[in-house]
Formats: structure tokens, C-alpha cells, sequence
């Protein structure tokens, strides 16, 4: 007969075990009551037969029913014995509970964030073209030199699509109301390349990309709730778009963004400037993709359009020269800065996990070794190592249970928080993360692998064939000593070496976040508001009305009570968007003449002083300046430092070339010369050095779009009366349904940069907090127990004349290679950890020796508490008592 | 006894015919005229074993007396079993006398 039937004859022996059993138990009747029956003789019948109980025994196990039996009475045995001892089973499953579940949430934030949240396809095969220039820099490639790689064969044969995408800002109104959106302008290889299944509807096809096509759009995940609440039978609907009725043909589903651009689809032709996208010197809001063919890396798909870049260089020296392509996976961009963080922080759940193991696992430890005679009892009844280490197995196993229920509530409830308080901006895609099945599963099978780590150990070590010792209810035995509580203690140092390796962990994070916060951004943000200026699409068209429009309102501005100073400027510097100009340096031979690019500011005469920035030589700008203005430039201290080291910038002549989009006169040089330099303005970051800048008067540049930056007396409560200045000039500028911006503190935005640092600093101070925590109860209870066991040992000391007082500080005495041990290893793992988690800091050394020190006495204080307060209750040994025996 | 031993016991017992738990374990006895001790009670996990393993299948019936009994038969693939055995344990036994006689 074959396995299967065996099998089969199994489950169904399983499934009607009652009426088997019912049939062996007539069975053997039958047989006893036959051979009496021959025999007349019931003595001689049961010793023929043997022991019935246990023939019957050995058939049903035979029949595979005597595993489950064992299973079953083990289990009932341990619950009861489980809940005779409330205290042992609540810390033991409160322990793990907060282990696992600790550890269940960061990894499912982790898996979600870095795996799960982009609904592209394959999306490590999904590459970022930009140009990286010699003077180092990146910069998004034109149009036309995408089209170009495009065009070339062994980039085809590299890339299966290629595609090009360009983000502007469209006015959407949708009923009344008018809101900016920002546009993505893509071609028709874009929504095959990312391979993104759409959320409701469908993405655009080739046919929509023809010009005479029914206009469409494709909005994201993120619009489709904001203005339409979510609404499904938006799909069909029709809006107004930069004045074009627009039919939504579909919604992406959440995560499908990118950098830039997010909130909309639209077809390529409808972008109104398409005329700008021809030129080979627009870099900028611009996306050139590329998907890998399988079998193709990176570096091999690079080569092809290497060298089309290069012939380029040579037909348009300007424009290329100096400047090569570079891939960069799309996946990294979006989450690689994170992956670091989340893979620290799923480290020091571990750690934490680990530490909750190696606590539970003592406690086991612990009971078994009070069982000791219990087992050895059972073992010389006839119990065999292998069933009574399955029945320790039983008992932890249904600890992990019940620990894994409470800790997938944990973890429910930590995720649920995350959702609703981690600011997007700081982890990506946070806001879908949702506790399914598959982190349940992961919640169980951490379960389950402690239930092996801690029970495990303790269950083998119980039974050791040393049974004679146990039974010997006198024993005098010095339980002090020996191999149990040696492992306990090596336990307990471990905890503690893990605990301070979090502990310094946490230690430099804090102090990378202190350093970040402190850093000067080069300008003083108290009390400093600003509004975005988005002129409504056709007014202020002209460099004329533009100009003259910023200027009415920094006088608007300055006529409310409180200013101390209002200015303008095309892009604040936080959060960071800036434009960049080519610049040339006459009489430099910087960069084997090659122009490099900076950032290019035009601001108003008040800018320096309302934003309080320091002039380090030469002089700012003044009122003559801005009335005919040319040929005067204020650069940074970054530019003045790297194109004129250790000569004085003052004085030196520079060309630039003008960059205000949609200007007729884009691209024109802008001789000039530099009249001043100030002290570096950080760029949307403290941890970053701020780039190369120039500041030109916004009268000679006038920039379509800015800033109306606002220094108050009253800060923030100023909002109110600016908003209504700024409405009396041109009310559309604030009126938020049509289009118009918010004032926004300026303080409140450089706290937002620093949120990610403040953020990890607290989870892993938690982690580290968590751990100190575990190895104090741990130590704790390896004293405390200690204490009980060797209740005899003590009991004969005081007999002998031991002082409590004397008493006490033996086992503090013992306890201090514990803790030396610990801080030992615990200080080589926390630099070795240190090494990796550098990059993740700012301006902290990893092996900072005031960190060390601090964590270190720390340690040492806790551990001293944890060892002094159980031995205080030494003074309960009554020696009288302890030397009774038992 | 070995248990592989038992089993062909009651294989060879079930080649006379169908027959209940106490008659295999009579005619055991008998077979063996009383030198091989088995504990009648370690015949059923050897009934189980062979049911399992197909050789053997059973049935409830009536004794001659009316009594019900669980009453074993042995398969084709037990009796082929049997036959493997049986050449097995002669081998076995044949080793066994070889030694015995060189003794």
C-alpha cells in the first residue's frame, strides 16, 4: 500500500477517533471475557493479556492518537500551572508581548517603505537620467538631449522604454472652485514604462497624446481625494484646466508620485510653454526616465548614452560640454535615504527583542530549576528527557501565544499612531501603511521563534541527568554556585551589553540632532513669515507689471503695524527650490573653462536687512541699484571661496546668463561685477554646505513667481493683517479657493527640516530606554532569585554571625563582574555599531568619549539600583527558618 | 519480541482464514507450542501497524456464539508481503543454523 493510503488511513482514524476508540475498547473486552470464558480463570486472562491500560496505550499511539494527547494534556498542565503563578506569567508575557510587538511594527513600516509602496513595476529597473557637470552638480537633462539618447540604438537596446516629463503648475478649477496644481507634461512612453496599474479608470494611452484627441487628464491619488473626496464616479467627469474643459479618464493609486509633479497626468502637447521645451538650455522641472531590459545593469545602459552625450558635446559646446549622463534608480531616490534609518531602527527592535528573550528565558530558567525535584520525580517515573522537554516546550509555547496576541495589538496600535502622526514629508508613503495578515504573520512567527529561544535552553538545561542531587530533599548544596546560575548571570550581562550598545546608539543620535539644530542657517528666522506669490495665470504678464506688483506689496507690507522690514526674493531658501544660472568668470580660468552653474537669487534692496544676513566685504545693494540696475552683483561667501580663493571677490567681473522662465530675453548674458560678498545662506538643510549663489536686483530680473518675505515684531500674529494688506493690493494673491497661498512662519519650516533627525532620535531613545529597562528587570530578578534559592546559604551565614549590612554587599560584590562583563562587550559592540551608522550623523564622531562616559554611568547606576534593592531584603532571611532544612 | 517478528506471526496465522484478536493470539500460542512469550496484548498495535500498512483489513462480525468480534483478513499485498518475509526470517534462521552448527 502506498503512502498516500497510509496516510489517509490516518486522518481517518484522526477524524473518527471516538468510534475507534469505542471499537478498541470493545475489541479488548471481547478478547478478556473470551479467554475467561476458555480459561475460566480471570487472574490468568489479565496476565496472558498484559496490562491492558498500557497495550491499549501503545496501539492508540500506533495509530497516531497518543501525539496529540501528550499535546493536549501538556498544554492543560502548563495553563494551570501557569495561572497558579500570576506574577511570573504576566511580566513573562507583558515582556514579550512588548518585544514583539515592538519589533512586529518597525518591520512592517520597514517592508512597507522600502518594498511594498511603490506600485510600480520592478521598480529597481526603473532609472533617473540626469547630467552630472565636471564642477560636480547635477541637473536634469533638456528635452531635446533626452530625445537625442532616445533616438540612439544601443540605448535602445539598453532600455526597453525611454520617456520624458515635464512638471509646471496648471490651474484646475473643478465647480467654482480654482485651485494650482502641479502638472506632470508626459509623452506617450511614460505610463507603460512605470508599468502602474491605475486605481479607478485608466492611464493615458497613445491616442490621447494626439493633438486633435479629446482633452484627458489622469489625477493622483492624493488630488482625486482632495477634490473629490474620494468620490469613484469621478472618473468621467469633466474639469477646466489652464481654461480647457478636461475629462478625468482615470486615478492613480497611492504612491504612484514622484518628486516632482504628483498630482497630475496630462498629455505633453497640452503644456502651453511646449515652445521652451525645444530649447537645448532649459534643465530645469524636467524628468528623463529609462527602463533596464532584463538582463541589462545599470553601467551597461549608461555607456550608450554616454556617447551620444558626447557628440553632443562637440555640436553644442554651451550647452553640453563637460556634462555626463548618469542612471539613478528610481526606487533609491524615493525611499533610499531612508532605508539606512529603517534598517537601524529594525536593528534596535531586534536588540530590544532579544533583550525580552534573554529576560523570559531566565525566568524559565528560573521555575524550572524551583521544579527540579518535580522533574526528577517524573523522570524516575518513567518519563522520558525527550517528554518532559516537550512539555517545558508546551509551557513557553503557550506564553509566545498569548505574548503574540498582545504583542499583534501592539503593534496594531503603534502602527495605527504612525499612520496618523508621522508627517509624510518625513517617512515616505507612511500614510497607506495598513496592519494585514501578512505582518500578523510575521508577529507569529516571532512568536513562535521565542517560544524556541527562550524555552529551548531552560528546558534542556532542567533536564540534565543529575536527578539523584534533586531528590535529595536535605541537600545543604551552596545554590550559588554551579552551572544554572552562571548562565543566568552571563544572561544578564549579555542584556546589559546590548543595553548599552543602544544606549550609546541613542546617545548619537541625540547629539547629531543637537549639532543639526544648532547649525547657523545665516540668517535669523524668528519672527520671519512668508507668502508665496503665485500671480493668477494672465495677469502680470510683463517684467514691467510683475516688478511693479512686488513692490506694491513689500509697501503694503511695510505699512503694518509691527514690520520691521519686508523684502522680496524669487525662491526663499527653505524648503529649497531655487534656479539656476550659468555663470562665466571673466579673466578665470576656473574649471578648464568650462561654465559651472549657481544658484541664482533676485531679491529686493531690503532683503539682506530683513532677513538679517551678514555682509562679510563690499557693500548690499541700495535704491540706485534697484532703480537702473546692471552690472551689480552680491555673491556668497561659497562662490566668493571657490572661484576666487584667497584673492578679495570684490571687484572681479562675471557673465551671467538670465533664467526668469518665460521671458523673452531667457538665456541673454548679464555682464556685471561683484560688489559684495555675504556669509552663506543654508539651501533647505542644515546638514548640507550651502551651494555656490548669486543675488542680482529683482528690478533687473523679474521673476514670474517669489517671494514676500515679512520680518514682524509680532511674528506669527501678524499673519492676519499682512493677509489683509497683501488682499488690498490683489486680493486673488491670498484667496486660497482660487489659487492664492498662506503666510508661513519661517521658524516653523526649518523645524520641519529637522523633523526626520528629532524623529529617529526619539524612536531609538525609546528602543534604548526600553533595553536599560529589560536588563534592570532582568538583573533584578537573577539577584532576587538568588536570593530565595540559596535562602540556606544565607540563613547559615547570619547563623555565624553575618551582618545583613555584610550580607547585602556579598551580593553586590558578585554581581560586579556582571556588570563589568557587560559594559565591557557592550562598549566593543557599540563602536563596532557606531562605524555603521556614521553616515547617518551629523557632525558626531562615532566614537564620541563624553557619549561613552555618560551611557556608561548611567548603566552602572541602574544596574547598582537593580542589585541594591533585592538584597535589601536579605533582612527577611530568618536563619532559624533557613537552617531547619526542610 | 521484535515487533517485525509479531507481525509475520499474524500474517502467517491469517493465511488460514479470517479470524478475530483471540483466535490469532490462541493460535500463536499454539504455533509456537508456549516457547514464544507474547504478551496477548501486544497483538493490537500490531493489528493497527497492518492495517496501516494494508496488509491486513477488518470488519465487525458475529462469533459462532453470537458475539460481535472484529474479525482480520489478509490482503494480496499482505500475502505477497508474507511471502518476502517468510524468505527473510528463513534466511535469518538459516544464517542462525549455519552458526549454530559451526558452534
Amino acid at each position: 500500500m502506498s503512502f498516500i493510503d497510509a496516510l489517509r488511513h490516518r486522518v481517518h482514524v484522526l477524524i473518527h477517533r471516538a468510534e475507534y476508540e469505542r471499537e478498541l475498547d470493545d475489541e479488548i473486552r471481547f478478547h478478556l471475557s473470551a479467554d475467561t470464558a476458555w480459561n475460566g480463570d480471570p487472574a490468568g486472562t489479565r496476565r496472558r493479556f498484559g496490562n491492558v491500560t498500557y497495550h491499549r496505550e501503545e496501539t492508540r499511539r500506533t495509530a497516531g492518537l497518543g501525539a496529540g494527547d501528550a499535546l493536549l494534556q501538556d498544554a492543560r498542565y502548563m495553563i494551570r500551572s501557569l495561572r497558579h503563578s500570576p506574577g511570573f506569567t504576566a511580566i513573562a508575557i507583558l515582556t514579550l508581548a512588548i518585544g514583539i510587538g515592538t519589533t512586529t511594527a518597525i518591520v512592517s513600516v520597514a517592508d512597507h517603505v522600502l518594498f511594498r509602496s511603490l506600485p510600480f513595476r520592478e521598480p529597481e529597473r526603473v532609472m533617473t537620467i540626469l547630467e552630472r557637470g565636471d564642477s560636480g552638480g547635477f541637473r536634469a537633462p533638456s528635452a531635446p538631449t533626452a530625445a537625442d539618447w532616445r533616438a540612439d540604438a544601443g540605448a535602445q537596446r539598453a532600455f526597453s522604454r525611454m520617456s520624458f516629463a515635464h512638471v509646471d503648475a496648471a490651474m484646475f478649477r473643478i465647480g467654482d472652485v480654482a485651485q494650482g496644481h502641479n502638472v506632470a507634461y508626459v509623452d506617450t512612453a511614460f505610463f507603460p514604462l512605470l508599468g502602474a496599474a491605475p486605481r479607478l479608470g485608466r492611464s493615458l494611452v497613445a491616442d490621447d497624446q494626439r493633438p486633435d484627441a479629446p482633452p484627458v487628464v489622469v489625477l493622483s491619488f492624493y488630488t482625486w481625494q482632495h477634490a473629490f473626496a474620494g468620490d469613484p464616479s469621478a472618473v468621467g467627469r469633466r474639469i477646466d484646466i489652464d481654461g480647457i474643459p478636461t475629462t478625468i479618464v482615470g486615478v492613480m493609486p497611492l504612491g504612484a508620485a514622484f518628486l516632482i509633479g504628483d498630482e497630475a497626468w496630462l498629455p505633453a502637447f497640452r503644456y502651453r510653454s511646449r515652445s521652451m521645451l525645444g530649447r537645448r538650455d532649459v534643465h530645469s522641472d524636467s524628468r528623463a526616465l529609462g527602463r533596464l531590459r532584463a538582463g541589462v545593469d545599470s553601467a551597461q545602459a549608461v555607456a550608450p548614452i554616454t556617447e551620444v552625450s558626447a557628440r553632443l558635446a562637440a555640436a553644442y559646446p554651451v550647452e553640453q560640454a563637460r556634462w555626463t549622463p548618469v542612471l539613478f534608480s528610481l526606487r533609491d531616490e524615493l525611499v533610499g535615504g531612508f532605508a539606512r534609518m529603517l534598517l537601524t531602527l529594525v536593528g534596535a527592535s531586534f536588540t530590544v527583542l532579544l533583550l525580552a528573550c534573554a529576560n523570559v528565558a531566565n525566568l524559565l530558567l528560573a521555575r524550572a530549576a524551583a521544579r527540579a525535584r518535580e522533574l526528577a520525580v517524573r523522570s524516575a517515573l518513567g518519563a522520558s528527557r525527550a517528554r518532559i522537554i516537550r512539555q517545558l516546550l508546551t509551557e513557553s509555547l503557550v506564553l509566545a501565544v498569548a505574548s503574540g496576541v498582545l504583542g499583534s495589538l501592539l503593534a496594531a496600535f503603534i502602527v495605527d499612531f504612525a499612520r496618523k502622526h508621522l508627517a509624510a514629508g518625513a517617512v515616505p508613503r507612511i500614510g497607506s501603511l495598513v496592519l494585514d495578515q501578512r505582518y500578523l504573520a510575521i508577529a507569529a512567527t516571532a512568536s513562535l521563534l521565542t517560544a524556541l529561544v527562550c524555552g529551548v535552553w531552560p528546558a534542556f538545561h532542567a533536564t540534565r541527568p543529575s536527578t539523584g542531587e534533586a531528590l535529595r530533599a536535605n541537600a545543604f548544596g551552596l545554590a550559588g554556585a554551579g552551572s544554572a546560575p552562571r548562565m543566568r548571570r552571563a544572561l544578564v550581562a549579555l542584556q546589559f551589553a546590548l543595553a548599552l550598545m543602544l544606549l550609546v546608539g541613542a546617545g548619537l543620535f541625540v547629539q547629531s540632532f543637537r549639532r543639526a539644530a544648532a547649525v547657523d542657517v545665516g540668517f535669523d528666522p524668528r519672527g520671519v513669515v512668508t507668502l508665496q506669490i503665485n500671480p493668477p495665470s494672465g495677469s502680470y504678464t510683463t517684467s514691467g507689471d510683475a516688478t511693479a506688483l512686488y513692490a506694491r506689496l513689500m509697501q503694503a507690507a511695510r505699512a503694518v503695524p509691527g514690520t520691521e522690514g519686508a523684502a522680496f526674493i524669487n525662491h526663499f531658501p527653505f524648503p529649497g527650490a531655487l534656479a539656476a544660472t550659468t555663470v562665466h568668470i571673466d579673466n578665470g580660468a576656473v574649471s578648464g573653462g568650462v561654465p559651472p552653474q549657481v544658484a541664482y537669487r533676485t531679491v529686493s534692496e531690503t532683503y539682506l536687512q530683513t532677513m538679517k544676513m551678514s555682509l562679510v566685504g563690499g557693500r548690499w545693494f541700495d535704491k540706485s541699484d534697484m532703480q537702473s540696475p546692471g552690472g551689480a552683483f552680491v555673491v556668497n561667501q561659497s562662490m566668493a571661496n571657490e572661484y576666487w580663493p584667497g584673492q578679495n571677490a570684490i571687484g572681479k567681473h562675471i557673465t551671467l546668463r538670465r533664467a526668469s522662465p518665460q521671458r523673452r530675453d531667457f538665456g541673454q548674458p548679464l555682464p556685471g561685477v561683484v560688489i559684495g560678498v555675504v556669509a552663506d545662506v543654508h539651501q533647505g538643510r542644515q546638514d548640507r554646505r550651502p551651494d555656490r549663489e548669486v543675488y542680482v536686483p529683482y528690478t533687473l530680473e523679474s521673476w514670474p513667481w517669489g517671494s514676500l518675505v515679512v520680518r514682524s515684531r509680532d511674528g506669527v500674529q501678524a499673519i492676519t493683517a499682512l493677509r489683509a494688506a497683501v488682499a488690498d493690493v490683489d486680493p486673488r494673491l491670498v484667496d486660497v479657493a482660487k489659487g492664492g497661498q498662506r503666510f508661513e512662519s519661517v521658524e516653523a519650516m526649518i523645524e520641519s527640516t529637522l523633523y526626520g533627525r528629532r524623529l529617529s532620535m526619539k524612536l531609538v531613545g525609546a528602543f534604548a530606554v526600553c533595553a536599560l529597562l529589560l536588563a534592570a528587570i532582568g538583573m533584578y530578578g537573577v539577584v532576587s532569585y538568588g536570593i530565595v534559592q540559596r535562602t540556606r546559604e544565607l540563613g547559615m551565614r547570619k547563623a555565624l554571625g553575618a551582618t545583613d549590612g555584610m550580607i547585602a554587599a556579598l551580593l553586590i560584590r558578585e554581581t560586579v563582574p556582571v556588570i563589568a562583563a557587560g559594559v565591557l562587550i557592550g562598549s566593543a559592540g557599540a563602536w563596532v555599531t557606531g562605524r555603521l551608522i556614521a553616515d547617518l550623523l551629523f557632525n558626531t564622531g562615532a566614537a564620541d568619549p563624553a557619549i561613552y562616559g555618560v551611557t556608561i554611568v548611567l548603566l552602572l547606576t541602574i544596574a547598582l539600583i537593580a542589585t541594591y534593592a533585592p538584597a535589601r531584603r536579605v533582612t527577611h532571611v530568618d536563619p532559624v527558618i533557613a537552617m531547619r532544612g526542610d | 519480541m521484535v515487533p517485525g517478528t509479531l507481525d509475520m506471526l499474524v500474517l502467517y496465522t491469517l493465511t488460514l482464514g479470517a479470524l478475530h484478536g483471540y483466535a490469532i493470539a490462541q493460535h500463536i500460542e499454539k504455533l509456537s507450542d508456549g516457547v514464544l512469550q507474547v504478551e496477548q496484548g501486544s497483538l493490537y498495535p500490531a493489528f493497527e501497524r497492518l492495517q496501516r500498512k494494508g496488509w491486513v483489513t477488518s470488519k465487525w462480525g458475529e462469533t459462532a456464539t453470537g458475539r460481535r468480534a472484529r474479525y482480520y483478513t489478509i490482503t494480496a499485498s499482505g500475502r505477497k508481503q508474507l511471502g518476502e518475509e517468510i524468505s527473510d526470517f528463513d534466511r535469518v534462521m538459516l544464517a542462525i543454523n549455519r552458526v549454530m552448527k559451526r558452534a
